[in-house]
């Protein structure tokens, strides 16, 4: 049974040129799922759409039964997605660990010490707690990228979407990476959705989806 | 109570953005304390000047006015007011009855009044006026016209002790004896030590006064008293110098007024004055026009000393004003200043912005931390700002007011000199006379301000609990002005705008 589903997803921009167009894909738990393609094929847009940053011009994205577009877009990423984005998107002022705490206050988590919460998951993706005390800017590429990941698995929640997770990476830390990912699929039932363009990304996953493809079937 | 804690580290590790806007609003809360506790103080101060400022009122005859009307007379040929001396008879007559009936009403506090006469004396010599360079008349107009005998003596009755200002504001001051009882029937007196010296005279010696219409009318009068006249230059009337002037009771002199009524050959020329002490300076309107109600003629006007509470207070409203329209410009020019620094800081912010709304975080909870932060910043900036402009404020408060007095004292001395007066050359008594048409000598430094005029010259310029609630209300105001750019910014952006923007 599909825990995420897109059903005939258009997307276009201001000039009305077709970034999506007529998408359905079906996603489950407990696997990791890569969406391909060239560069401007839509990859991010999708991954916007999908965390609910941005909403399609027609078609539904469904999670767990409910069209997200109807659903506070703020509590569906704040408890049910976590994001992992390109660019890490984490807050420079605050250390690792509080970038991980933070993103639990915000899905108001109630557990006993957020802050060795935080650290047993920073410790999951392969930091230690000298380096998720430190502040992120302090941090490498890598470094960063993981506590991204921790942050995006900090509240539970049932779906991973990340968006070029190695796009910044050296080929070490992109297998390492990748490995945390599927970990988190087959070990701990999370379904991931990876947005890439990387080959052997793509090859560590159960399922790839090439939007390049869906276009041609269309056509 | 996340927010809150982020907000606090985002200020702890922000320091030079939060430093630079704290020294903004450090000078701002300096500036706006100063003014305000000068606003409060001074309108404190002017308050309490106010309430505790006995009001005095007294009546005057508008001598312009009935001129004009009996010439207005004459020229139509109109003979319904008569001839000058049926007109002035027309005119109710102030006497005490009709004060004791005006005193009675809910504007007075307490009303005192006297009557003067002028008689001549029996064995005692007057005080020769050549001395004093004073010329007076020998003779008067009665108030029904005729031709009158004026005394060599003022004698003055009083009604109260309130009623003898040179005595309550120092002027006169008894050296030997002491005063006569004012309600007492007794023909007691007080007399100058210049008479007293001229003829010998001591306390307990009996002097005799003569009608100066008809010598065979004599009153015998008892020293009590012998006072000194510490004014710089002698009070003098038309009529007699100051040291002549015999002091005595309301019903002591009226007896001798009544005696000299029995014939009208006799009857001897009286002035009657009175005063009123206002309940408050609100009144003084309904009082004039309780006044009107109750028959007093239209000729009469209601004049009162609030002239001299104006020019006490004038620098103080000064400074308040000026303090006023400080204040204003600070904040004006503060919130402008704290809206453009927080419109840089929120365009520095905005990936922050977009990261804490791409992981969920609601735009009322961003805000709310942006809020609390710049709350936070503020209140401290004003509390270091209301301990500077506290241990500035009275020094501040009290130069500014010595310039303004300074600056009004030479406004007056050269409206003076502009009139040929020296600051010091007469003595001012501000409304002790009556309306006149127009203004004399003492009138002119009276309206510019005289040195007789004691400014207040210290102001008490003291933080209290209203300006604390002020400035916290200022900082509330300057809270939600430089909040209005975030919450502005917040509202219209979507974290994905915002981020991919960035990148």
């Amino acid at each position: 049974m599909s825990l995420f589903k897109l059903e005939n997803v258009d997307y276009y921009y201001d000039n009305h040129v077709k970034v999506l167009d007529n998408i359905n894909y079906e996603f489950e738990p407990s696997k990791v799922y890569a969406i391909t393609g060239k560069s401007g094929s839509g990859k991010t847009t999708l991954l916007s759409l999908m965390s609910g940053l941005d909403k399609p011009k027609s078609g539904k994205i469904i999670y767990n039964d409910n069209d997200i577009s109807k659903i506070d877009e703020d509590k569906y990423r704040s408890h049910h997605v976590g994001v992992v984005f390109q660019s890490f998107n984490l807050l420079p002022h605050l250390t690792a660990i509080e970038n991980v705490v933070l993103s639990m206050d915000i899905a108001n988590l109630k557990v006993g010490n957020k802050k060795q919460v935080a650290l047993s998951l920073l410790n999951e993706v392969g930091l230690d707690e000298e380096k998720a005390n430190r502040r992120i800017l302090k941090l490498s590429g890598g470094e960063q990228q993981r506590v991204a990941i921790a942050r995006a698995l900090s509240f539970q929640p049932e779906v991973i979407l990340a968006d070029e997770p190695t796009g910044n990476l050296d080929m070490h830390n992109e297998k390492q990476i990748t490995e945390i990912f599927r970990r988190l699929a087959h070990e701990k039932n999370k379904c991931v959705i990876i947005v890439t363009h990387s080959n052997s990304v793509a090859a560590s996953a159960d399922v790839v989806y090439d939007l390049e493809k869906a276009k041609e079937n269309l056509a | 109570m996340y927010v809150f804690k982020n907000a606090l580290k985002s200020i702890t590790r922000t320091k030079s953005r939060n430093i630079l806007i704290a020294l903004i609003v450090v000078v701002l809360a300096a500036s706006c304390c100063v003014a305000l506790s000068i606003k409060n103080s001074a309108t404190n101060l002017i308050q309490s000047y106010e309430d505790s400022y006995e009001v005095e009122a007294w009546l005057g005859l508008n001598r312009q006015e009935m001129r004009f009307d009996m010439n207005q007379n004459k020229t139509q040929g109109n003979e319904e007011l008569g001839n000058p001396q049926d007109f002035m008879k027309n005119i109710a007559e102030l006497d005490v009855s009709s004060i004791k009936t005006y005193g009675d009403s809910e504007y007075v506090k307490s009303y005192y009044y006297t009557i003067q006469t002028n008689l001549n004396g029996s064995g005692i010599e007057k005080v020769s006026m050549e001395d004093s360079n004073v010329k007076y008349m020998t003779g008067g107009i009665g108030k029904n016209g005729e031709s009158k005998n004026v005394g060599d003596f003022s004698v003055v009755g009083y009604s109260s002790l309130d009623a003898m200002t040179n005595f309550v504001n120092g002027t006169y001051k008894i050296t030997t004896g002491e005063m006569f009882d004012p309600v007492s029937n007794d023909n007691n007196c007080v007399i100058s030590e210049e008479l007293a010296e001229q003829n010998e005279l001591s306390i307990g010696d009996k002097i005799t006064l003569v009608n100066p219409n008809k010598e065979e009318k004599t009153y015998e009068f008892i020293i009590t008293g012998i006072y000194s006249d510490n004014s710089e230059s002698s009070e003098f009337s038309m009529f007699s110098n100051a040291a002549n002037q015999i002091l005595t009771s309301y019903n002591a002199l009226n007896a001798v007024v009544e005696n000299s009524s029995q014939e009208e050959e006799s009857t001897l020329m009286i002035q009657t004055d009175a005063r009123f002490k206002l309940v408050s300076t609100d009144v003084i309107e309904a009082f004039s026009k309780e006044l009107t109600e109750k028959g007093l003629s239209s000729y009469y006007t209601v004049s009162t000393n609030l002239d001299s509470l104006e020019s006490t207070l004038k620098p103080i409203q000064n400074l308040s004003t000026f303090a006023t329209t400080f204040l204003i410009i600070v904040l004006a020019i503060g919130g402008a200043i704290l809206v453009i620094i927080n419109m840089i800081n929120i365009r520095e912010r905005k990936y922050e912005i977009g990261v804490l709304r791409s992981i969920g975080m609601k735009k009322h909870m961003v805000l709310g931390q942006f809020v609390i932060e710049t709350f936070m910043v503020t209140l401290s900036g004003i509390i270091i700002g209301a301990v500077i402009g506290s241990t500035i404020t009275v020094p501040v408060a009290n130069k500014m007011l010595e310039s303004e007095i300074t600056s009004m004292e030479e406004e007056t001395n050269e409206v003076n000199s502009n009139f040929g007066f020296s600051a010091k050359s007469v003595n001012m008594t501000p409304g002790a006379n009556e309306a006149t048409p127009g203004r004399g000598k003492n009138d002119i430094k009276e309206v510019f301000g005289g040195e007789n005029v004691s400014y207040v010259d210290k102001l008490n310029a003291i933080i209290d609990v209203k300006t604390i609630v002020e400035l916290i209300l200022i900082g509330v105001l300057l809270t939600i002005i430089s909040s209005s750019v975030s919450m502005v910014f917040i509202s219209r952006y979507s974290p994905l705008k915002i981020l991919s923007s960035r990148t």
